[in-house]
């Protein structure tokens, strides 16, 4: 897969993040790991890219976090999404759908029955 | 040298440390990422200085984290700036707003003044109103499982189709109602209130006292302090006696003794009966009231006419089963008697018992009136003195609001927005009301014994808390809003550019709706007025009716030891003393006769046709005692023998049996005698209801009053002979007696308490409403100083002016007068209609209370009008 643009990873950080939430809380270099594993490696962020926009979606009100102590002794802050958190989600899905279904028209790679 | 991780990542660090972009958490957070990395690369087979080297070329250079993170930090920075000034900038406008209220305050001294009062005296008004009622609504409800208890009534409809209600019942009744209904777990009989003379060694005292079933205390859960409320009452020769008995006899520390239960003590000099339980004082707002009670078996055991089912003359309670409803427990019941006695067209039901006190009074079976009607007049007349003073309120505020225009303009143009303005004036109407609520609570607590006296109420100051300081908060709360909602509009709506052009003008609208209000204040206040002084020529009705039987000069007092076993020598011994006009002796007083009967018979009675009538047991005298006259036939004599048989019946009695009365045989209770007299009708239990049949037969065995008529003027050496041949007869005895007119008072006491309070109340509103009248036609002589000046200077004289200036009020008040007239007129028919007798309301009552009214109202504001208008022009020409 080819490496995504810089205003386009940006972009797409947000659902990302959410989306990954979604599904349980975590914390910073695990969601870098989730995220280079399920793009192959083209969607891959700095830490200090990742990291303020995890604080900017903190400050919204979107996630909440939280210090635990890890297993190796350091402490590590976990994020989860708040109820507002997963409203944003929706949001960001319908419109990321939204662009991909006008995409995928202009491009004809609409499955056609005829 | 070889490679040092932590070295490595400390200086990695120190840029990082001394931005203040980065926190210490945001630091650690990025330095741990930066080691899980670290971790991972070594874990693949790199060397630390490879895995150090590449991992920091993934976590990312300094420059990009510095603006990454700067822009959150500084987002985040804003925010909080933003809202620490917002706080900042809301507090100082308070502050300014509590200034602006304080100096506004301070600068219109008077204004204030009435303000604060008006507001203070209304809440205080119906602060103590909210106490009364809140008390009333407490009577009775204080018992465990009070709501499974009910008072057992009768429904008895008569041949001409109309109905009594009965609380008396006969004996059997109450057996009859546990054995046959399962809902009915248990049926206690009491007699009605009396006075025991209650004897302990040498000393003796008068206590009131009762007689109850034995299951009494399983009904009635009165806190037992000694003894067991199961058994206290099972012993025929038992006695349950209150704290303040036991205080009595026994001495204060009663309970250290130990040993009060087991006691003896003499009843009546009769009998002996053992201390089996001493129970708290009953609380002052409960219906039943005694300090002795004993088994009622003791009554049954002297009594054998108690076991006929026509003998009414118990009250009776039923507790039910949990859960049981009243409903069907009364469809169930009402045929009881007719199962069990040969007695038609009598129904049974149930009353709650903790209702009893505020909805008592049947008519036509139905209920009517009760004490409940006051509670929802006195709430009404709450209300109406709360709402006059949140109109004083209102218009002075819209009336003065012209002062304020400059300040609202200046406002409005520096950004101020209509509703920020609102939350200003609004707020000085509160802070008033608050102001008024300390002043109110100051009166309250000031006034509290002097109500209590007044509606013969115990409220203490620890009855104000809970509901009642929600209540008093809640009532506070609303009149601020009420009373600066309008003002608080109107004035925030004021146009900026006209007011401070100077081209501004009051809206007639404003003055239109003040003239309104002023309307509103006098309809309420004449209603009351009217509605007060139709209570007092009620009362007045009452007390100086004709009731058939003349109650003043009557000393009663009870007929025991040897006023019972030796009353001939008694009677003539106080007939031989000075005042002593009359003697007689009977079972009951002529103004509440417990006694009834369903099995008179006589010649001729259909037998379908049911009537209950009192019974009197008298003595020789008795109608010559109390004055009643004898409308046909003769009173009791001594001279016929046979008078022993022999019954007297009044007019009511006389109309039931029909045609000529006179010599008629009458049959009940086991004795047959023919009529000898019929007797005027005459006043026996209430106003409320209308005449009852009543007989009296002569049965000087079992009387247990004493009735003596004294010589008017002469009380005091009636009493003293009573006195005397009380001591002579009755050793042993406490000497207690009572006024017959003073019982008859006491009956209406309560009509005689709403006619105080509404007295007061009345005073209050039109004192509320006079204070706005006052304080507006002030403004407005202020604001026409210069009118009135030119006035004068061309020659208007004082009269002229003062008419002018009263003309204005005037108009409203008459349409208050003429608005209230015919709602006053409804609802005071409505009351008196409760009323078996009662006034015909007249026109006099209407002219007077307008005219009082008025009068108030010109006498107010004539002094403003008069100063204005005496005032020297030249001083008011050069005004300003």
């Amino acid at each position: 897969m080819p490496m995504l643009t810089r205003e386009l990873a940006g972009a797409a950080a947000k659902p990302l993040i959410l989306s990954i939430l979604a599904s349980g809380e975590s914390y910073g270099y695990a969601l870098l790991q989730r995220i280079e594993t399920l793009s192959s490696g083209a969607l891959s962020w700095d830490d200090s890219t990742l990291y303020p926009v995890l604080h900017r979606l903190e400050n919204e009100g979107l996630l909440t976090s939280s210090w635990r102590k890890a297993e190796n002794g350091r402490r590590r802050k976990y994020y989860a999404l708040t109820a507002k958190g997963r409203k944003a989600l929706e949001r960001e899905k319908r419109q990321w759908l939204c662009v991909d279904t006008v995409l995928a028209q202009l491009w004809g790679l609409q499955p056609r029955l005829t | 040298m070889p490679f040092d991780l932590e070295k490595a990542l400390a200086a990695w660090r120190r840029p990082y440390e001394v931005n203040p972009a980065f926190s210490a958490d945001d630091l650690e957070e990025l330095e741990n990422s930066l080691r899980d990395r670290i971790e991972a690369l070594v874990g693949q087979g790199l060397s630390e200085k490879e895995a150090f080297g590449s991992a920091v070329q993934r976590v990312g250079s300094y420059g990009t984290a510095e603006t990454e993170y700067k822009k959150v930090y500084w987002g985040k920075l804003k925010r909080e700036h933003r809202l620490g000034s917002e706080l900042i900038w809301r507090l100082s406008m308070l502050k300014n707003y509590v200034k602006i209220a304080w100096r506004t305050l301070c600068k219109q001294k008077g204004y204030a003044v009435i303000n604060a009062t008006g507001l203070a005296v209304g809440l205080a008004g119906s602060f103590f109103i909210l106490l009364w009622v809140q008390d009333e609504l407490r009577y009775d409800r204080f018992l465990d499982e009070g709501d499974r208890i009910h008072t057992v009534l009768r429904r008895i409809q008569t041949s001409d189709n109309q109905t009594h209600t009965w609380s008396s019942n006969a004996k059997p009744l109450a057996a009859a109602l546990k054995a046959d209904y399962p809902e009915i777990e248990e049926a206690v009989l009491t007699r009605w209130p009396q006075k025991f003379v209650v004897t302990l060694g040498e000393e003796s005292f008068r206590e009131t006292g009762n007689y109850a079933s034995a299951s009494f205390f399983k009904v009635f859960a009165f806190p037992f302090i000694q003894g067991s409320p199961e058994t206290a009452l099972q012993d025929e020769s038992a006695a349950v006696i209150t704290d303040r008995t036991a205080r009595k006899l026994f001495g204060e520390q009663w309970q250290e003794r130990g040993n009060v239960i087991g006691q003896t003590v003499t009843i009546d000099h009769r009998k002996a009966f053992t201390v089996s339980g001493v129970i708290e004082d009953l609380p002052k707002n409960a219906s039943l009231q005694f300090d002795v009670l004993l088994p009622i078996q003791d009554f049954f055991s002297r009594h054998s006419w108690v076991e006929f089912w026509g003998n009414n003359s118990f009250p009776l309670y039923a507790k039910l089963q949990e859960g049981a409803q009243l409903a069907d427990v009364n469809d169930k019941i009402a045929d009881v008697i007719m199962k069990h006695h040969d007695a038609e067209n009598v129904e049974v039901f149930l009353q709650p018992y903790e209702d009893q006190y505020l909805y008592a009074g049947y008519r036509d079976g139905k209920h009517v009136g009760g004490r409940i009607e006051y509670v929802r007049i006195f709430s009404i007349v709450a209300i109406f003195l709360l709402l006059i003073a949140c109109i004083n309120f209102t218009n002075l505020a819209t009336a003065r609001s012209s002062r304020r225009a400059r300040e609202i303009g200046v406002r409005k143009v520096v950004g101020a927005h209509q509703k920020s303005l609102m939350v200003q004036f609004l707020g000085e109407s509160m802070l008033f009301a608050f102001m008024a609520l300390i002043l109110a609570l100051s009166l309250l607590f000031l006034l509290l014994p002097f109500f209590n006296e007044l509606t013969n109420k115990h409220i203490a100051l620890e009855d104000m808390k809970g509901l009642f300081l929600v209540g008093v908060l809640g009532i506070t709360l609303v009149v601020g809003l009420v009373a600066g909602g309008y003002p608080a509009l109107y004035l925030s709506s004021f146009h900026p550019l006209k007011v401070l052009r100077g081209s501004f003008r009051l809206k007639p609208g404003a003055a239109l709706l003040r003239k309104s209000l002023v309307t509103i204040q006098f309809t309420l206040s004449v209603l009351l007025i009217v509605s007060t002084l139709a209570v007092y020529l009620q009362i007045q009705f009452i007390q100086t009716r004709n009731l058939g039987l003349d109650r003043d000069n009557v000393v009663y007092l009870k007929q025991e030891g040897g006023l019972l076993s030796q009353y001939e020598a008694v009677r003539q011994a106080l007939l031989n003393r000075p005042g002593i006009a009359q003697v007689t002796s009977t079972d009951t007083s002529p103004l509440a006769i417990g006694t009834s009967t369903g099995d008179a018979r006589w010649a001729g009675k259909d037998p379908n046709d049911e009537h209950d009538f009192h019974i009197i047991g008298a003595n020789y005298d008795f109608l010559e005692t109390m004055k009643m006259e004898v409308l046909a036939g003769r009173s009791f004599s001594r001279e016929f023998g046979a008078d022993s048989t022999g019954y007297l019946v009044n007019e009511e009695t006389a109309k039931i049996i029909g045609g000529e009365v006179l010599g008629v045989e009458l049959s009940f209770w086991g004795r047959t005698g023919p009529i000898i007299g019929v007797v005027k009708n005459f006043e026996m239990n209430s106003m409320y209801t209308p005449m009852e049949p009543v007989i009296i037969r002569l049965d000087p065995e079992n009387t247990s009053m004493l009735y003596v008529r004294t010589r008017p003027g002469q009380t005091e050496e009636a009493i003293a002979s009573l006195s005397a041949v009380f001591a002579q007869f009755n050793t042993g005895y406490p000497f207690d007696y009572g006024f017959l007119d003073q019982d008859f008072e006491a009956t209406y006491r309560s009509e005689t308490i709403l006619g105080q309070l509404a007295g007061i109340f009345a005073f209050i509103a039109i004192f509320i409403s006079c204070l706005g009248l006052f304080g507006l036609v002030s403004f407005t002589a202020e604001q026409r100083t210069k009118e009135i000046g030119v006035r004068k200077v061309l020659g208007a004289t004082v009269p002229n002016l003062v008419r002018l200036l009263t003309g204005e009020i005037t108009k409203p008040v008459l349409m208050g007068i003429a608005i209230a007239i015919p709602v006053a007129y409804l609802v005071v028919r409505d009351w008196l209609a409760d009323f078996e007798y009662h006034i015909e309301i007249g026109a006099g009552l209407f002219i007077v209370a307008g005219a009082v009214a008025i009068l108030i109202a010109w006498l107010t504001v004539s002094f403003q009008a008069v100063k204005a208008a005496v005032a020297n022009p030249v001083k008011s020409l050069r005004y300003e």
